[in-house]
């Protein structure tokens, strides 16, 4: 035997332990080949979503990549500590350091190997359904299978790199000298956990730091911080202030000393401690993966409700009105060009500002204007209610069921900016879904005419020049409203993308500003979708190999400790612990450690989604969220189930 | 009464070669006895203690302790068996790093969700029986072993079992913490009258006993009391030693 056949020996007979290391690598490979297939195919700068689902795609690789690195990382030094009594027994036969580097070496890189194979092998069969799955979930036009082979080389020299840096670099950790140190291995009493109350309170104040910068102001700057603040608190949340509040619940006697829970609490203090930085970087990993999931849905959402919030398929404003009838023949000619019967509804209104709105930071609050005798015609459409006359000094209002309207109507009436001297009374209130086609925030006031022309007067007057309203024809399509979302292949997308070619070329060839705005609820909803489509497709990869390799992590830890802990139970069932008792200790500790990093990710991405999202007008945030999170839950759950069965399996059979 | 009753125990190791461990033992302790059981390696002393203690299935014949037959109960009427009636103090200690003393000794209350105030009590009357009070807060890497295992022995004692099982209990201490330690065990049984067990290669150990029982192939093979005088009684050890076991020379290696 010589010693290349030595280290592969080693591996394959410790097989056991090592492969679910080996799978979450060459999964990660796999991945990391999936994209840089997409990457790198030839088709993707032809296409026009392409090359920003490349860049997406290339920010995720770099991410896998960089998980890549410190996941390998752990799990190779802790593999090294549970073998510290195999390499004093080796120093004791008389191999040299050197000899015992290059084992070491020899098996990280023959790991490594096998894992790029695997990993690229594995990525070949799966990358024609990748590129499948991709293009059909972006909305591109499909891709075909290429022979990926700069991809092949991109993905094998990036990981040789990863291994070979990694392996040098463990060399590090197995500096001991002393063979004495070594043979006693982990039968040497673990040091307790402790906790600096400085830097418990320090890691305490950076969470708050960050919790807070979010929400004084969102800039570039409080941005930065509160990442900065936020991950660093993470890492102090583990390694301090989780161990602190163990310490502090075991020095209750009360709350302690019950049951089966004197032991766990006390295992689970070591395993916190032990674990720190694996469960501080896969919750970071798990936070951000699932804030951009959580954006994706929340902004899925908003489109949702943007689409069904508007009663009309097609908008035209015009901002400055060239003509008493403004040329929208475009929309007739593809209307009917579509055979679907429309109307058409013409409105004009006039912006107004909320008197005593404003000031203190807070912008000032908007009105549209609009007259009555529109109003009937469009209430006709609609369906609203139906209001006969107004006094001079009478208004009713129109506002979407999300709008406060406490904040507009104060003591029963309206008082605007510009008619400061009167205010109007509301006579009626319209609540309605349907009242999203101008503004989601923006409510619609309707005054008589000649109140109307009093307001644009003395707007005029204020500025100097002759204000006219916008003028907005809004086309209702029966046929479009019913009630499901458009796909890329129904007639409202098509119609509507064709309308907003024809719009975004009106923007070209118009030099002198922008005069007229087309506005298809179809197309709009489409594009969003695409877009999101994307980054969902990208996290979702993302976070499916955060949670395999957490879990593989996770398995692994537990395996290398599982000798020490079957000393213990087996010791602990001779004085009476029952196996119901041993099943229930070890699966606490085990769900702990799978899920807490689960449950402070989930609360640290709905700290940081909500004022950000706020801040977009998006105020659904909490379902989007834990619908990510109960799919990664369902996920790492299933993980969960298998590494306990397994654990508990091995324990069950030392119990007497 | 007799707190332990051993009748024809028989055990065969299954295997490629049968193993007879041990052959048609009949053993009785009575309540506040403390029984030593001698025998050279491999006499079977350690298989008939594991059948004391509940952890491996005899071949055949019966064991009753405190008049109940622990292998007719189901596993978990056994852990909680185990748990209220026999004490156990182990070679290496079996003490949860992990754990403080304090937190050791009460583990088995613990597990039988006693009150915390009837805990403290227990705990304190013990630990100052076994003069560890001291250390109560202590880590078990923090103490000598002489502790450690005074500690093991708080643990056993604290449930107030029927019989206290001892195996090797000084055979990973100096010459010192073994006085200490066989001492607070006679110091339980003569103040408390607690009924022990103890299985032991030692006979400066052995002659803390009240009554050793010699086994030698799996057979028993002599009983002898002891008197006033345990200096005479060390004697009688090493006499019955070297008549079963070869000469007296050969028998002070024997120890593990």
């Amino acid at each position: 035997m010589n010693f290349p056949q030595f280290a592969f020996n080693n591996v394959r007979r410790n097989a056991r332990a090592y492969i679910a290391y080996f799978l979450s690598s060459a999964f990660m490979v796999m991945v990391f080949f999936a994209y840089t297939v997409f990457i790198y195919h030839p088709d993707v700068a032809n296409n026009s979503m392409g090359p920003s689902a490349a860049i997406s795609m290339k920010v995720a690789a770099s991410i896998v990549y960089v998980f890549a690195f410190f996941f390998v990382m752990y799990s190779i030094g802790t593999f090294l500590k549970s073998r510290n009594l195999e390499f004093g027994l080796l120093t004791i036969l008389g191999a040299r350091p050197g000899q015992i580097n290059k084992l070491v070496f020899l098996e990280n890189m023959l790991i490594g190997l096998l894992a790029i194979v695997t990993g690229i092998g594995g990525g070949m069969l799966l990358s024609k359904f990748f590129l499948l799955l991709s293009t059909k979930i972006i909305g591109i036009d499909e891709l075909p299978f290429y022979l990926p082979l700069k991809p092949m080389l991109i993905t094998a020299a990036s990981f040789v790199a990863l291994f070979l840096v990694i392996s040098i670099f463990t060399l590090l950790f197995i500096r001991k000298n002393r063979v004495l140190e070594l043979l006693q291995g982990n039968a040497k009493p673990k040091k307790p956990p402790k906790a600096s109350i400085l830097l418990s309170l320090f890691g305490a104040a950076l969470l708050t730091t960050g919790f807070f910068a979010l929400r004084i102001e969102l800039n570039p700057v409080t941005i930065i911080l509160a990442a900065v603040t936020g991950i660093a608190g993470t890492y102090f949340f583990y390694s301090q202030l989780s161990v602190l509040f163990m310490r502090l619940l075991q020095r209750s006697r009360k709350s302690t000393w019950r049951g089966t829970r004197l032991l766990w609490v006390s295992e689970m203090s070591y395993k916190l401690r032990d674990n720190s930085r694996m469960l501080f970087l896969i919750t970071v990993v798990t936070a951000l993966a699932s804030m951009g999931a959580g954006v994706v849905l929340s902004i899925n959402q908003a489109g949702r409700d943007m689409y069904f919030g508007n009663p009309f398929a097609v908008t035209k404003t015009f901002y400055k009105a060239p003509s008493a009838e403004p040329d929208r023949s475009e929309i007739h000619r593809e209307l009917k060009a579509a055979g679907v019967a429309y109307t058409e509804t013409r409105i004009d209104t006039l912006n107004a500002t909320l008197a005593n709105s404003g000031g203190d930071g807070n912008r000032p609050k908007t009105l549209y204007l609009l007259g009555l005798a529109q109003y009937k015609e469009l209430a006709g459409v609609l369906g609203f209610p139906a209001i006969n006359s107004l006094g001079p000094n009478e208004a009713a209002l129109i506002a979407s069921t999300d709008s406060i309207i406490s904040d507009y109507i104060r003591k029963g009436g309206i008082t605007m900016k510009e008619h400061p001297t009167e205010t109007l009374a509301v006579k009626k209130t319209i609540i309605s879904d349907q009242a999203d086609f101008l503004n989601k925030s923006t409510p619609i006031v309707i005054i008589p005419e000649s109140t109307l022309e009093t307001i644009r007067a003395a707007k005029s007057a204020k500025v100097g020049r002759e204000i006219t309203p916008y003028i907005e024809y809004l086309y209702k399509v029966p046929a479009w409203d019913n009630g499901s979302l458009p796909t890329a292949s129904s007639q409202e997308a098509i119609v509507g993308e064709k309308l907003g070619k024809i719009n975004a070329e009106n923007r070209n060839n118009n030099s002198g500003g922008l005069t007229s705005y087309l506005m298809a609820r179809g197309e709009n909803y489409l594009l969003l979708k695409q877009s999101t489509a994307m980054v969902s497709f990208v996290s979702i990869f993302v976070a499916l190999i955060f949670s395999v390799a957490s879990a593989s992590f996770l398995y692994f830890k537990l395996h290398s400790e599982l000798a020490a802990d079957i000393r213990m139970y087996r010791a602990l069932s001779k004085i009476g612990l029952s196996t119901g008792e041993m099943s229930a200790v070890a699966t606490k500790q085990i769900a702990i450690l799978f899920y807490i990093p689960i449950f402070i990710s989930a609360i640290q991405s709905l700290v940081v989604i909500s004022p950000i999202l706020g801040q977009m007008g998006i105020v659904n945030v909490v379902e989007p969220v834990l619908v990510t999170f109960a799919a990664y839950l369902v996920l790492q759950s299933v993980f969960f189930l298998i590494v306990k069965s397994r654990y508990i399996h091995s324990l069950k059979k030392m119990m007497v | 009464m007799n707190v332990l009753e051993v009748k024809a125990l028989n055990k065969v190791y299954p295997g490629k070669v049968l193993t007879q461990a041990l052959t048609d033992i009949h053993l009785s302790i009575e309540s506040g006895e403390f029984v030593g059981i001698m025998g050279p390696s491999g006499s079977g002393k350690t298989t008939l203690l594991n059948m004391v203690s509940t952890i491996d299935q005899p071949t055949s014949g019966e064991v009753n302790i405190n008049g109940s037959n622990p292998y007719r109960m189901n596993k978990k009427e056994l852990a909680h068996f185990r748990r209220r009636q026999l004490g156990f103090v182990f070679q290496d200690f079996n003490l949860l790093e992990t754990l403080t003393v304090a937190e050791n000794i009460v583990l088995p209350l613990t597990l039988d969700n006693r009150k915390l105030s009837e805990m403290e009590a227990l705990l304190q009357k013990v630990a100052g029986q076994l003069n560890i009070t001291g250390i109560l807060n202590k880590r078990t890497y923090e103490i000598s072993g002489g502790q450690r295992q005074r500690t093991a022995i708080a643990r056993a004692i604290i449930t107030s079992p029927a019989i206290i099982l001892a195996d090797e209990p000084t055979g990973a201490l100096d010459s010192n913490s073994s006085r200490i330690v066989m001492e607070s065990l006679e110091e339980i049984n003569r103040k408390d009258g607690a009924t022990l067990m103890l299985v032991t290669h030692d006979p400066l150990a052995a002659s803390y006993c009240n009554r050793i029982v010699f086994i030698k192939d799996g057979k028993l093979a002599a009983e002898i009391h002891r008197g006033d005088n345990r200096q005479a009684f060390f004697q009688k050890i090493i006499d019955t030693l070297s008549f079963w076991g070869g000469n007296s020379h050969e028998l002070s290696s024997i120890r593990v």
